[in-house]
């Protein structure tokens, strides 16, 4: 099994309580969606910060869609609304 | 081909130094316009911002905007220097600068940069006031700017 390194950014970090975490994708973890049911567990602000729709999923450096099927990442990162400048 | 030229800064950010460096490797410009962002005091409740950014993929998303916004201005050259870690106000925080034939499009090509580190690029920015520690958001007034650029621009539809 390989493992997946999830990384946390803004916000989430507080709620997660960790900026980064090394994991083992469990075999019914088909996207991002089932990844954020999974990794949130019983901590429902995490579940519902994680799933708002302004919060992006870039797996392996790419924005992806929490529906879109996940194929053993490398590193899947939760990246909240931007503000730079 | 414009030269585009993209670094975040853990350090000071020294803008003459970068400007004169950017004079430099453009003579041939008729025309040079940067601008410089300072963090705001907001009347001494700021004590400073704290810059996030996500290695790699935040150099690699300014250079794909940076990218698509050359192609719609004839600029020879662009700058982006954008900070992170804990910037104090009055301190830079992002410089961007373009070199081109004529003032307008260097004018544009910048004001459109702008708007597009602003909402687009990926910094994470967390204020420490004397109201305490919050999360800056992009404000409607960011999306606004950003839409003035019209429908070809970089926004992830993702």
């Amino acid at each position: 099994m390989s493992q997946t390194r999830l990384l946390f950014f803004g916000n989430l970090q507080d709620i997660a309580g960790h900026s980064e975490r090394i994991v083992e994708l469990p075999a019914d973890v088909h996207n991002g969606a089932d990844l954020i049911k999974w990794i949130s567990g019983d901590n429902a602000p995490l579940r519902s910060a994680l799933s708002a729709p302004e919060v992006k999923l870039a797996v392996d450096h790419a924005i992806t869609d929490k529906e879109s099927e996940l194929s053993s990442p490398e590193e899947i990162a939760f990246l909240p609304p931007f503000s730079g400048g | 081909m414009t030269a585009i030229t993209v670094q975040i800064l853990k350090a000071d950010l020294d803008a003459d130094h970068h400007l004169a460096r950017f004079r430099s490797s453009n003579k041939n410009a008729g025309a040079i316009v940067s601008f410089l962002g300072q963090v705001r005091s907001e009347n001494s409740h700021v004590r400073a911002l704290h810059l996030q950014h996500y290695p790699e993929f935040t150099e690699k998303r300014i250079y794909a905007i940076a990218d698509d916004i050359v192609a719609r201005f004839e600029v020879d050259s662009l700058l982006i220097i954008h900070r992170i870690g804990r910037i104090e106000p009055a301190a830079p925080i992002v410089l961007a600068a373009a070199a081109a034939a004529h003032r307008r499009a260097a004018f544009e090509c910048v004001d459109c940069v702008m708007d597009y580190l602003k909402s687009e690029a990926p910094f994470w920015k967390q204020e420490d006031s004397s109201n305490g520690q919050r999360w800056v958001y992009p404000t409607s007034g960011d999306s606004a700017d950003l839409q003035r650029w019209g429908e070809n621009c970089t926004k992830e539809t993702a």
